[in-house]
């Protein structure tokens, strides 16, 4: 009752504030419904619509989003396979995920529009992980038996074929890498700034 | 075109700011953001497969798409600061143009980086799933090869041909 009195007070001194905290409110629930047999953590958030398919195993760590746009997003994890993305993730639209037999998503890691993540492509299947702080610009897919390590970049449009190593750029197709120097310190401020309340940088 | 077409694309692209006359609009199109979207006369937006995306940040923001530009399904253009798009220009399938690359390489990746605008000349053909970020520069009558990735380091020239990723002159 206390939250519902202070969300009243909210309406009348900032409508727009109200708004979004509305938004984000059906989001969690909206994510509450696509995921109701997977294991979620809390406050996932869903802008739009989210195409899920959970056979095997999906886990999805606390205040991951999907956000809206063009396309929905796809997960699907097959019969035995398994899917587990970490702790505030954020997925852009048409991001497609599919695990035949196992896709591992690291926390705060970022994904660009119409990403693929395939860990299968009809012939050779083989594990994906991706690491902490990633971030996969739009268009870029990362091929099966693929390592991302932590704070790696991928390009908008490369196709990861090899795998990444920590703190690098991957660029190309196929991708090639080179060194990214990280700040430490900006992960820090990142893994702060990464609550729902950003969700309206961008959609 | 006939009368109801033309009213549906005018509900459409009732958003923009000012729309030139014949523009023709199918499928789903999202013109949403604060700033302003001026289309040319006769531009086709063809969304029949995909939806087309116009999107501005600021009210400073500005989108420009020429006279007879074609853009086909499931274009995506994000402009921050200003998008510009010469007459005649085709837009392939699925390409994606922004004035911004919205997170910067290290540090704190929800801030954004500062914009450079994107500039296309005129009788560009851009093709299908190509990607023009942040300060991207290409020529008049010169040719994007499908699934090149064009960025500020590469500058277009009149006539020229890029491909591949990273992006090569021919």
């Amino acid at each position: 009752m206390n939250e519902l009195a202070r969300f009243f007070r909210l309406i009348a001194t900032d409508r727009g504030a109200a708004l979004t905290r509305l938004q984000r409110g059906i989001g969690v629930l909206r994510a509450r419904w696509l995921f109701r047999r997977c294991e979620i953590g809390e406050r996932v958030n869903v802008l739009s619509g989210v195409r899920v398919l959970a056979e095997g195993k999906v886990r999805l760590g606390n205040r991951v989003q999907f956000w809206e746009g063009m396309i929905p997003q796809e997960l699907l994890c097959f019969e035995g396979a398994e899917l587990t993305v970490g702790d505030a993730s954020l997925f852009n639209y048409g991001v497609s995920i599919r695990a035949v037999q196992s896709v591992r998503i690291g926390a705060r890691c970022m994904f660009g529009s119409f990403v693929h993540v395939h860990d299968h492509n009809g012939k050779k299947g083989a594990p994906i992980v991706i690491g902490d702080d990633v971030w996969i610009a739009h268009g870029a897919i990362v091929e099966p038996g693929v390592t991302i390590g932590d704070g790696s970049v991928v390009s908008a449009g490369s196709v990861v074929v090899d795998d990444v190593p920590a703190g690098s750029l991957a660029v190309g197709n196929p991708a090639r890498c080179t060194e990214l120097v990280a700040d430490p310190r900006g992960r820090a401020q990142h893994e702060v700034m990464s609550g729902p309340a950003q969700a309206q940088t961008k959609g | 075109m006939t009368l109801l077409e033309e009213l549906s694309s005018s509900w459409k692209l009732r958003r923009c700011a000012s729309v030139g006359p014949g523009a023709r609009a199918t499928g789903l199109i999202w013109i949403h953001g604060p700033g302003v979207v001026q289309l040319g006369a006769r531009v086709v937006l063809d969304a029949s497969r995909a939806p087309i995306q116009l999107k501005t940040f600021t009210p400073e923001s500005r989108i420009i798409l020429g006279d007879d530009v074609v853009v086909e399904s499931g274009t995506s253009i994000e402009a921050v600061l200003s998008v510009e798009v010469g007459a005649r220009t085709r837009l392939g399938c699925f390409s994606k143009l922004m004035d911004n690359n919205f997170h910067p390489l290290t540090g704190n990746r929800l801030e954004r980086p500062p914009s450079a605008p994107v500039l296309i000349g005129e009788d560009v053909e851009i093709g299908v799933r190509a990607i023009l970020l942040a300060g991207a520069h290409v020529g008049s009558g010169a040719t994007v090869r499908a699934g090149t990735v064009i960025t500020r380091r590469l500058r277009v020239p009149e006539r020229g041909i890029a491909q591949g990723l990273p992006a090569v002159l021919r």
